[in-house]
Protein backbone atom coordinates (compact mmCIF):
# COMPACT_ATOMS: atom_id res chain seq x y z
CA UNK A 1 0.00 0.00 0.00
CA UNK A 2 1.69 3.06 -0.86
CA UNK A 3 0.91 6.85 0.25
CA UNK A 4 0.79 9.80 -2.12
CA UNK A 5 4.28 11.66 -2.67
CA UNK A 6 6.29 11.76 0.58
CA UNK A 7 8.71 13.35 -0.92
CA UNK A 8 9.38 15.51 -4.03
CA UNK A 9 13.42 16.25 -3.91
CA UNK A 10 14.21 18.44 -7.43
CA UNK A 11 17.99 17.13 -8.50
CA UNK A 12 20.19 20.07 -10.05
CA UNK A 13 22.96 20.32 -11.99
CA UNK A 14 25.77 18.44 -13.43
CA UNK A 15 25.01 14.51 -13.89
CA UNK A 16 21.24 15.26 -13.48
CA UNK A 17 20.60 17.84 -16.46
CA UNK A 18 19.45 15.37 -18.77
CA UNK A 19 16.56 14.25 -17.00
CA UNK A 20 18.00 11.37 -16.00
CA UNK A 21 19.35 9.85 -12.45
CA UNK A 22 22.39 7.82 -12.40
CA UNK A 23 22.03 4.46 -10.37
CA UNK A 24 24.67 5.65 -8.05
CA UNK A 25 22.76 7.91 -6.77
CA UNK A 26 19.79 6.02 -6.11
CA UNK A 27 22.33 4.46 -3.10
CA UNK A 28 22.46 7.82 -1.43
CA UNK A 29 18.00 7.34 -1.48
CA UNK A 30 18.63 4.41 -0.01
CA UNK A 31 20.40 6.04 2.86
CA UNK A 32 18.03 8.56 3.22
CA UNK A 33 15.44 6.17 4.37
CA UNK A 34 17.86 4.47 6.83
CA UNK A 35 18.69 8.48 8.76
CA UNK A 36 14.22 8.97 7.97
CA UNK A 37 13.99 6.10 10.43
CA UNK A 38 16.57 6.05 12.52
CA UNK A 39 15.23 9.95 13.22
CA UNK A 40 12.10 8.67 13.79
CA UNK A 41 12.84 6.29 16.65
CA UNK A 42 15.23 8.51 18.39
CA UNK A 43 11.93 11.23 17.96
CA UNK A 44 9.71 8.68 19.15
CA UNK A 45 11.41 8.40 22.38
CA UNK A 46 12.36 11.69 22.67
CA UNK A 47 8.42 12.21 22.42
CA UNK A 48 8.16 8.85 25.24
CA UNK A 49 10.94 10.12 27.71
CA UNK A 50 9.20 6.91 29.94
CA UNK A 51 10.07 4.63 26.85
CA UNK A 52 13.22 2.85 26.68
CA UNK A 53 12.81 1.59 23.24
CA UNK A 54 10.55 2.05 20.52
CA UNK A 55 7.62 -0.01 20.16
CA UNK A 56 8.47 -4.03 18.69
CA UNK A 57 8.23 -3.59 14.63
CA UNK A 58 7.74 0.51 15.12
CA UNK A 59 9.28 1.37 11.25
CA UNK A 60 9.50 -2.22 10.51
CA UNK A 61 6.68 -2.56 7.80
CA UNK A 62 7.10 0.74 6.20
CA UNK A 63 9.55 1.92 3.83
CA UNK A 64 10.16 4.33 0.71
CA UNK A 65 9.66 3.86 -2.91
CA UNK A 66 11.04 5.81 -5.91
CA UNK A 67 7.85 5.58 -7.79
CA UNK A 68 8.33 7.46 -10.45
CA UNK A 69 10.19 10.28 -12.18
CA UNK A 70 8.06 13.69 -12.87
CA UNK A 71 8.18 14.39 -16.51
CA UNK A 72 10.20 17.09 -17.45
CA UNK A 73 12.10 17.59 -14.93
CA UNK A 74 14.64 15.70 -12.36
CA UNK A 75 12.52 14.91 -9.68
CA UNK A 76 11.86 11.54 -7.94
CA UNK A 77 8.85 10.48 -6.84
CA UNK A 78 9.36 8.83 -3.01
CA UNK A 79 6.48 7.44 -1.67
CA UNK A 80 6.08 5.88 2.06
CA UNK A 81 4.97 2.69 1.30
CA UNK A 82 3.34 0.11 4.19
CA UNK A 83 3.11 -3.91 4.07
CA UNK A 84 -0.48 -3.41 4.85
CA UNK A 85 -3.05 -0.42 4.95
CA UNK A 86 -3.16 -1.50 8.95
CA UNK A 87 0.12 -0.34 9.41
CA UNK A 88 -1.25 3.57 7.99
CA UNK A 89 -4.18 3.10 9.99
CA UNK A 90 -3.17 2.36 13.22
CA UNK A 91 0.81 3.47 13.25
CA UNK A 92 2.71 6.07 14.42
CA UNK A 93 4.81 5.47 11.44
CA UNK A 94 3.79 7.94 9.15
CA UNK A 95 3.55 11.21 11.19
CA UNK A 96 7.34 10.55 12.45
CA UNK A 97 8.68 9.61 9.45
CA UNK A 98 6.70 12.96 8.12
CA UNK A 99 8.14 14.72 11.26
CA UNK A 100 11.46 13.25 10.80
CA UNK A 101 11.49 14.25 6.92
CA UNK A 102 10.95 17.98 8.29
CA UNK A 103 13.79 17.83 10.57
CA UNK A 104 16.45 16.96 7.95
CA UNK A 105 15.17 19.56 5.68
CA UNK A 106 15.50 21.90 8.59
CA UNK A 107 18.72 20.83 9.31
CA UNK A 108 19.59 21.41 5.83
CA UNK A 109 18.68 24.45 5.81
CA UNK A 110 20.11 25.54 9.70
CA UNK A 111 23.77 24.39 7.66
CA UNK A 112 22.77 26.61 4.64
CA UNK A 113 22.35 29.86 6.78
CA UNK A 114 24.31 28.99 9.55
CA UNK A 115 22.18 27.87 12.24
CA UNK A 116 22.44 24.70 14.31
CA UNK A 117 22.06 21.56 13.31
CA UNK A 118 21.53 19.69 16.28
CA UNK A 119 18.57 21.56 16.80
CA UNK A 120 16.51 18.95 14.39
CA UNK A 121 19.31 16.35 13.76
CA UNK A 122 21.10 14.47 16.96
CA UNK A 123 24.63 14.96 16.71
CA UNK A 124 25.39 11.09 16.86
CA UNK A 125 22.73 10.78 13.38
CA UNK A 126 24.42 12.70 11.25
CA UNK A 127 26.83 10.24 10.45
CA UNK A 128 24.54 9.64 7.77
CA UNK A 129 25.41 12.43 6.04
CA UNK A 130 28.51 10.28 5.28
CA UNK A 131 26.98 8.44 2.83
CA UNK A 132 23.93 10.49 1.93
CA UNK A 133 25.40 13.74 -0.62
CA UNK A 134 28.65 11.64 -0.88
CA UNK A 135 28.66 11.33 -4.66
CA UNK A 136 27.02 14.95 -5.38
CA UNK A 137 29.50 16.26 -7.65
CA UNK A 138 30.18 20.12 -6.96
CA UNK A 139 28.08 21.91 -9.30
CA UNK A 140 25.00 19.98 -8.37
CA UNK A 141 22.51 20.02 -5.38
CA UNK A 142 19.15 18.48 -3.78
CA UNK A 143 16.73 21.04 -3.61
CA UNK A 144 13.78 20.25 -1.18
CA UNK A 145 10.74 22.42 -0.26
CA UNK A 146 9.90 23.98 2.69
CA UNK A 147 7.58 26.42 3.26
CA UNK A 148 7.26 27.40 -0.39
CA UNK A 149 10.81 28.16 -0.14
CA UNK A 150 13.60 25.90 -1.41
CA UNK A 151 16.06 24.35 0.53
CA UNK A 152 19.51 23.22 -1.26
CA UNK A 153 21.57 20.07 -0.42
CA UNK A 154 25.20 20.43 -1.90
CA UNK A 155 28.60 18.83 -0.74
CA UNK A 156 29.02 22.44 0.98
CA UNK A 157 25.79 21.85 3.56
CA UNK A 158 26.90 18.27 3.91
CA UNK A 159 30.19 19.19 4.95
CA UNK A 160 28.75 21.58 7.68
CA UNK A 161 26.50 18.83 8.78
CA UNK A 162 29.45 16.75 9.32
CA UNK A 163 31.58 18.94 10.51
CA UNK A 164 28.65 18.62 14.18
CA UNK A 165 29.07 14.99 13.95
CA UNK A 166 30.65 13.65 17.00
CA UNK A 167 33.32 11.92 15.07
CA UNK A 168 34.04 15.22 12.63
CA UNK A 169 35.59 13.51 9.58
CA UNK A 170 34.09 12.58 6.45
CA UNK A 171 34.64 11.05 3.39
CA UNK A 172 34.34 12.62 -0.10
CA UNK A 173 35.32 11.29 -3.97
CA UNK A 174 38.59 13.38 -4.74
CA UNK A 175 40.63 13.74 -7.32
CA UNK A 176 44.53 14.55 -6.55
CA UNK A 177 47.38 15.63 -8.51
CA UNK A 178 50.50 13.91 -6.54
CA UNK A 179 54.35 12.53 -6.43
CA UNK A 180 55.57 9.37 -5.01
CA UNK A 181 58.54 9.77 -3.09
CA UNK A 182 58.82 6.68 -1.28
CA UNK A 183 57.43 2.85 -1.55
CA UNK A 184 58.08 -0.19 -0.19
CA UNK A 185 57.75 -3.37 -2.03
CA UNK A 186 58.27 -5.53 1.35
CA UNK A 187 55.04 -4.26 2.82
CA UNK A 188 53.40 -3.20 0.10
CA UNK A 189 52.66 0.58 1.04
CA UNK A 190 53.56 4.06 -0.38
CA UNK A 191 53.73 7.47 0.38
CA UNK A 192 51.92 10.03 -1.73
CA UNK A 193 53.37 13.31 -1.65
CA UNK A 194 50.32 16.44 -1.87
CA UNK A 195 53.07 19.30 -1.26
CA UNK A 196 56.02 19.95 0.67
CA UNK A 197 54.46 19.28 4.18
CA UNK A 198 51.92 17.02 3.54
CA UNK A 199 52.01 13.28 2.93
CA UNK A 200 50.05 10.25 3.18
CA UNK A 201 50.30 7.17 3.55
CA UNK A 202 48.49 4.15 1.55
CA UNK A 203 48.63 -0.18 1.65
CA UNK A 204 46.69 -0.37 -1.53
CA UNK A 205 50.35 -1.27 -3.44
CA UNK A 206 49.34 -4.47 -5.49
CA UNK A 207 46.39 -3.09 -7.34
CA UNK A 208 48.52 -0.26 -9.01
CA UNK A 209 52.10 -1.94 -8.42
CA UNK A 210 53.33 -1.15 -11.68
CA UNK A 211 52.13 2.39 -11.91
CA UNK A 212 53.90 3.11 -8.25
CA UNK A 213 57.14 2.20 -9.15
CA UNK A 214 57.27 3.75 -12.68
CA UNK A 215 56.22 6.93 -10.29
CA UNK A 216 58.44 6.45 -7.58
CA UNK A 217 61.82 5.53 -10.25
CA UNK A 218 60.28 8.98 -12.07
CA UNK A 219 60.07 11.04 -8.50
CA UNK A 220 63.38 13.14 -9.41
CA UNK A 221 62.32 13.76 -12.54
CA UNK A 222 59.16 15.09 -11.80
CA UNK A 223 56.96 12.77 -12.68
CA UNK A 224 53.68 12.71 -11.28
CA UNK A 225 50.24 10.75 -10.46
CA UNK A 226 46.41 11.58 -10.60
CA UNK A 227 44.25 9.51 -8.27
CA UNK A 228 40.87 9.07 -7.55
CA UNK A 229 39.77 7.75 -4.66
CA UNK A 230 37.54 8.42 -1.36
CA UNK A 231 39.27 10.88 0.30
CA UNK A 232 38.86 10.94 4.68
CA UNK A 233 38.85 14.86 5.52
CA UNK A 234 38.97 16.18 8.62
CA UNK A 235 36.92 19.19 10.54
CA UNK A 236 39.13 21.74 8.81
CA UNK A 237 38.80 19.86 5.30
CA UNK A 238 41.95 18.56 5.21
CA UNK A 239 42.55 15.58 3.52
CA UNK A 240 43.63 12.84 5.88
CA UNK A 241 43.99 9.58 4.00
CA UNK A 242 42.28 7.59 1.33
CA UNK A 243 39.65 5.01 2.46
CA UNK A 244 39.57 3.30 -1.00
CA UNK A 245 41.74 3.98 -4.08
CA UNK A 246 39.96 3.36 -7.37
CA UNK A 247 42.68 4.32 -10.04
CA UNK A 248 46.10 5.60 -9.95
CA UNK A 249 47.73 7.05 -13.17
CA UNK A 250 50.94 8.25 -14.41
CA UNK A 251 49.83 11.90 -15.38
CA UNK A 252 51.52 13.06 -19.18
CA UNK A 253 52.66 16.56 -19.92
CA UNK A 254 49.69 16.76 -22.34
CA UNK A 255 46.82 15.68 -19.59
CA UNK A 256 43.60 17.30 -20.35
CA UNK A 257 41.77 17.72 -16.83
CA UNK A 258 44.85 19.25 -15.36
CA UNK A 259 44.98 21.86 -17.94
CA UNK A 260 41.44 22.70 -18.30
CA UNK A 261 41.61 22.95 -14.17
CA UNK A 262 44.98 25.02 -14.89
CA UNK A 263 42.41 27.58 -17.14
CA UNK A 264 40.01 27.27 -14.99
CA UNK A 265 42.33 29.66 -12.34
CA UNK A 266 42.52 32.62 -14.78
CA UNK A 267 40.76 35.81 -14.27
CA UNK A 268 38.45 38.13 -16.02
CA UNK A 269 41.29 40.60 -17.67
CA UNK A 270 44.16 37.88 -18.04
CA UNK A 271 45.23 38.84 -21.30
CA UNK A 272 46.63 42.67 -21.19
CA UNK A 273 43.39 43.66 -19.04
CA UNK A 274 41.51 42.20 -20.91
CA UNK A 275 40.11 38.72 -21.67
CA UNK A 276 37.29 36.83 -20.61
CA UNK A 277 38.53 34.14 -18.14
CA UNK A 278 36.52 30.87 -19.32
CA UNK A 279 33.22 30.44 -17.39
CA UNK A 280 33.66 26.99 -14.80
CA UNK A 281 30.59 25.72 -15.97
CA UNK A 282 32.07 25.25 -19.31
CA UNK A 283 34.94 23.79 -17.94
CA UNK A 284 33.22 20.96 -15.84
CA UNK A 285 31.35 20.16 -19.02
CA UNK A 286 34.17 20.23 -21.36
CA UNK A 287 36.45 17.93 -18.71
CA UNK A 288 33.03 15.52 -18.38
CA UNK A 289 32.71 15.08 -21.78
CA UNK A 290 36.91 15.18 -22.76
CA UNK A 291 37.25 12.30 -19.91
CA UNK A 292 34.30 10.08 -21.15
CA UNK A 293 34.34 10.66 -24.86
CA UNK A 294 37.63 11.32 -26.40
CA UNK A 295 39.16 8.11 -25.33
CA UNK A 296 43.27 7.32 -24.31
CA UNK A 297 43.67 6.28 -28.02
CA UNK A 298 44.19 9.90 -29.50
CA UNK A 299 46.61 12.23 -28.96
CA UNK A 300 45.84 14.68 -26.24
CA UNK A 301 45.10 18.11 -27.76
CA UNK A 302 47.49 21.14 -26.27
CA UNK A 303 44.98 23.64 -24.95
CA UNK A 304 44.94 27.29 -24.59
CA UNK A 305 42.36 30.22 -23.56
CA UNK A 306 40.70 32.35 -25.81
CA UNK A 307 40.06 35.94 -25.44
CA UNK A 308 36.28 35.76 -25.73
CA UNK A 309 36.58 32.72 -22.75
CA UNK A 310 36.43 29.81 -25.05
CA UNK A 311 38.90 27.12 -25.09
CA UNK A 312 41.50 25.93 -28.25
CA UNK A 313 42.16 22.76 -28.93
CA UNK A 314 45.32 22.23 -31.56
CA UNK A 315 46.74 18.81 -32.32
CA UNK A 316 50.27 18.97 -35.14
CA UNK A 317 49.61 16.19 -36.69
CA UNK A 318 52.65 15.62 -38.78
CA UNK A 319 51.88 18.16 -42.09
CA UNK A 320 48.59 18.83 -40.86
CA UNK A 321 47.96 21.85 -38.46
CA UNK A 322 44.27 21.86 -36.93
CA UNK A 323 42.51 23.56 -34.02
CA UNK A 324 39.10 23.75 -32.62
CA UNK A 325 38.12 26.62 -31.19
CA UNK A 326 35.23 26.00 -28.72
CA UNK A 327 32.48 28.06 -27.22
CA UNK A 328 32.25 25.96 -24.05
CA UNK A 329 29.14 27.84 -23.00
CA UNK A 330 27.36 27.39 -26.36
CA UNK A 331 28.83 24.16 -26.66
CA UNK A 332 29.50 24.82 -30.18
CA UNK A 333 33.39 24.73 -31.97
CA UNK A 334 34.71 26.05 -35.33
CA UNK A 335 37.15 23.31 -36.56
CA UNK A 336 40.06 24.40 -39.21
CA UNK A 337 42.80 22.39 -40.68
CA UNK A 338 45.65 23.61 -42.53
CA UNK A 339 47.78 21.61 -44.41
CA UNK A 340 51.41 22.98 -43.99
CA UNK A 341 52.72 21.43 -47.12
CA UNK A 342 50.16 22.19 -49.86
CA UNK A 343 48.01 25.48 -47.75
CA UNK A 344 44.79 23.46 -48.45
CA UNK A 345 42.71 23.91 -46.06
CA UNK A 346 39.27 22.41 -44.46
CA UNK A 347 36.89 23.82 -41.59
CA UNK A 348 33.70 23.08 -40.47
CA UNK A 349 31.12 24.20 -37.55
CA UNK A 350 30.50 21.81 -34.98
CA UNK A 351 27.94 21.56 -32.47
CA UNK A 352 29.48 19.85 -29.39
CA UNK A 353 26.22 19.38 -27.45
CA UNK A 354 25.66 15.95 -29.73
CA UNK A 355 27.43 12.74 -29.71
CA UNK A 356 27.15 12.83 -33.34
CA UNK A 357 29.98 15.85 -34.13
CA UNK A 358 32.15 14.42 -31.39
CA UNK A 359 32.41 11.26 -32.95
CA UNK A 360 33.00 12.87 -36.34
CA UNK A 361 35.96 14.36 -34.35
CA UNK A 362 37.33 11.21 -33.42
CA UNK A 363 37.25 9.75 -36.49
CA UNK A 364 38.40 12.58 -38.28
CA UNK A 365 41.67 13.25 -35.69
CA UNK A 366 42.28 9.35 -36.85
CA UNK A 367 42.09 9.64 -40.26
CA UNK A 368 44.72 12.46 -39.75
CA UNK A 369 47.21 10.37 -37.50
CA UNK A 370 45.98 11.65 -34.81
CA UNK A 371 46.07 7.92 -33.05
CA UNK A 372 48.32 7.54 -30.33
CA UNK A 373 48.88 9.03 -26.85
CA UNK A 374 51.56 11.13 -26.31
CA UNK A 375 51.50 10.40 -22.55
CA UNK B 1 63.27 48.88 -40.54
CA UNK B 2 64.27 46.19 -43.46
CA UNK B 3 62.46 42.95 -44.97
CA UNK B 4 64.75 40.92 -42.94
CA UNK B 5 63.99 42.90 -39.54
CA UNK B 6 62.72 40.59 -37.22
CA UNK B 7 59.47 41.84 -34.96
CA UNK B 8 59.50 40.58 -31.68
CA UNK B 9 56.31 39.38 -30.65
CA UNK B 10 55.39 38.71 -26.61
CA UNK B 11 53.47 35.33 -25.60
CA UNK B 12 51.21 35.05 -22.70
CA UNK B 13 52.19 32.34 -20.65
CA UNK B 14 48.68 30.33 -20.75
CA UNK B 15 49.50 30.30 -24.77
CA UNK B 16 51.94 28.22 -24.12
CA UNK B 17 51.50 24.71 -22.87
CA UNK B 18 54.49 22.05 -22.68
CA UNK B 19 57.13 24.54 -24.82
CA UNK B 20 54.45 24.89 -27.66
CA UNK B 21 52.86 28.68 -28.59
CA UNK B 22 49.34 28.62 -30.21
CA UNK B 23 49.16 30.48 -33.29
CA UNK B 24 46.49 33.04 -31.48
CA UNK B 25 50.30 34.47 -30.28
CA UNK B 26 50.19 36.00 -34.39
CA UNK B 27 46.25 36.93 -34.80
CA UNK B 28 45.10 39.81 -33.12
CA UNK B 29 42.18 40.01 -30.27
CA UNK B 30 38.90 41.66 -30.64
CA UNK B 31 40.77 44.56 -28.63
CA UNK B 32 43.39 44.73 -31.12
CA UNK B 33 41.30 46.77 -34.21
CA UNK B 34 43.25 44.25 -36.23
CA UNK B 35 46.38 45.07 -35.43
CA UNK B 36 48.80 42.57 -33.97
CA UNK B 37 51.62 44.46 -31.90
CA UNK B 38 55.31 43.88 -32.01
CA UNK B 39 58.46 45.23 -31.35
CA UNK B 40 61.25 46.09 -34.31
CA UNK B 41 63.94 44.04 -33.54
CA UNK B 42 66.33 46.42 -35.41
CA UNK B 43 65.63 48.72 -32.55
CA UNK B 44 65.53 46.85 -29.15
CA UNK B 45 67.05 43.18 -28.20
CA UNK B 46 64.24 40.49 -26.60
CA UNK B 47 65.23 40.45 -23.64
CA UNK B 48 64.82 44.02 -23.20
CA UNK B 49 61.74 44.25 -25.30
CA UNK B 50 60.59 41.39 -22.49
CA UNK B 51 61.87 43.43 -19.82
CA UNK B 52 59.86 46.45 -21.15
CA UNK B 53 56.45 45.05 -22.03
CA UNK B 54 56.61 42.82 -18.32
CA UNK B 55 58.29 45.61 -15.97
CA UNK B 56 57.15 48.90 -17.52
CA UNK B 57 53.66 48.09 -19.13
CA UNK B 58 53.45 45.27 -16.37
CA UNK B 59 51.71 43.05 -18.32
CA UNK B 60 52.59 38.90 -18.78
CA UNK B 61 54.92 37.59 -20.99
CA UNK B 62 56.19 34.25 -20.98
CA UNK B 63 59.22 35.30 -23.86
CA UNK B 64 59.85 36.56 -26.95
CA UNK B 65 59.22 34.95 -30.78
CA UNK B 66 60.49 36.54 -34.04
CA UNK B 67 58.69 36.99 -37.56
CA UNK B 68 60.53 38.82 -40.06
CA UNK B 69 59.07 41.96 -42.02
CA UNK B 70 59.22 39.85 -45.59
CA UNK B 71 57.76 36.84 -44.23
CA UNK B 72 54.79 38.85 -42.29
CA UNK B 73 54.52 40.56 -46.64
CA UNK B 74 54.37 36.88 -47.27
CA UNK B 75 51.33 36.38 -45.58
CA UNK B 76 49.60 39.83 -47.35
CA UNK B 77 49.85 41.69 -44.62
CA UNK B 78 50.68 45.50 -43.87
CA UNK B 79 53.44 46.37 -41.29
CA UNK B 80 53.72 50.00 -40.07
CA UNK B 81 56.39 51.16 -37.70
CA UNK B 82 53.77 53.28 -34.82
CA UNK B 83 56.45 54.00 -32.21
CA UNK B 84 54.78 56.12 -29.46
CA UNK B 85 56.24 57.97 -26.03
CA UNK B 86 55.14 54.71 -24.06
CA UNK B 87 56.19 52.40 -26.96
CA UNK B 88 58.93 53.84 -28.29
CA UNK B 89 59.78 50.44 -30.20
CA UNK B 90 56.56 49.38 -31.48
CA UNK B 91 55.44 47.79 -35.14
CA UNK B 92 51.96 47.08 -36.07
CA UNK B 93 50.64 44.58 -38.34
CA UNK B 94 47.58 45.26 -39.87
CA UNK B 95 45.07 41.75 -40.66
CA UNK B 96 42.20 44.45 -41.30
CA UNK B 97 41.84 43.20 -45.57
CA UNK B 98 41.57 39.67 -44.05
CA UNK B 99 38.65 37.30 -43.10
CA UNK B 100 38.56 34.85 -40.25
CA UNK B 101 39.50 31.83 -41.83
CA UNK B 102 42.40 33.74 -44.12
CA UNK B 103 43.64 35.11 -40.95
CA UNK B 104 43.73 31.35 -39.02
CA UNK B 105 45.85 29.98 -41.48
CA UNK B 106 47.51 32.84 -41.38
CA UNK B 107 48.65 32.60 -37.51
CA UNK B 108 49.22 28.71 -37.87
CA UNK B 109 51.80 29.32 -40.84
CA UNK B 110 53.29 32.39 -38.68
CA UNK B 111 53.68 30.54 -35.60
CA UNK B 112 55.41 27.64 -37.45
CA UNK B 113 58.16 30.22 -38.94
CA UNK B 114 58.73 31.75 -35.20
CA UNK B 115 58.90 28.32 -33.42
CA UNK B 116 61.23 27.11 -36.78
CA UNK B 117 62.99 30.00 -35.58
CA UNK B 118 63.54 29.27 -31.84
CA UNK B 119 62.59 31.42 -29.02
CA UNK B 120 64.45 34.79 -29.16
CA UNK B 121 63.99 35.06 -25.44
CA UNK B 122 62.58 32.77 -22.75
CA UNK B 123 62.25 33.54 -19.63
CA UNK B 124 63.45 30.95 -17.22
CA UNK B 125 61.53 30.63 -14.53
CA UNK B 126 58.55 30.67 -17.06
CA UNK B 127 59.83 27.74 -18.43
CA UNK B 128 60.43 25.97 -15.13
CA UNK B 129 57.01 27.00 -14.25
CA UNK B 130 55.76 25.41 -17.45
CA UNK B 131 58.58 22.47 -17.01
CA UNK B 132 57.38 21.61 -13.20
CA UNK B 133 53.32 21.37 -14.32
CA UNK B 134 51.37 19.72 -13.27
CA UNK B 135 51.78 21.43 -9.38
CA UNK B 136 52.18 18.48 -6.63
CA UNK B 137 49.24 18.90 -4.47
CA UNK B 138 46.82 20.06 -6.91
CA UNK B 139 43.72 18.70 -5.79
CA UNK B 140 40.90 18.78 -8.73
CA UNK B 141 37.32 19.39 -7.67
CA UNK B 142 35.84 16.22 -8.03
CA UNK B 143 33.49 16.97 -11.36
CA UNK B 144 37.35 16.96 -13.18
CA UNK B 145 37.56 13.15 -11.85
CA UNK B 146 34.19 12.05 -13.89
Amino acid sequence: VASEAFLTPRLTGGRFEHQEIPLEFLADLAVLERLLKELAKARFLSANPTRRRSPRGFMRDVSLRLTSIEDGSTIPVIALSAASAIGFLFGADQQYLEESRDAVVAAIRAAETGGTVTDYIPARLLGYFEVFGRSLKEDEAVEFMSGGQPVRFTQETRKRLLAATEDATFTQPVTIVCAIPGADQEKETFQLLLDSDHRIGSSDFATFRDEIMKAFAGYEAGQKVRVRAIGRYDKEGKLQSFDEISSLNLIGPLDVLLRLQELGSLNDGWYEGEGKAPPMKGLTWLSNVFDVVYGDELRPPHLYPTFEGGIRAEWSLGTNDVSCEIDILKRTAEWHELNVENNAEYEKDLNLGTADDWIWMKDRLAKLGGLGSQE
Amino acid sequence: MTDATELLRQVHPSWIQDSRPTSQAFRPTPKDAGLLSTDDGDQIAPQPSFLHYTTIRQLESVGVLGVTVLEFKTEELVVTSDATEHAPHHVSVDYNNHGRKAIEAKSKRLRNIACERGWRYLHSESVAADANAPAEGLILPDHFSQ
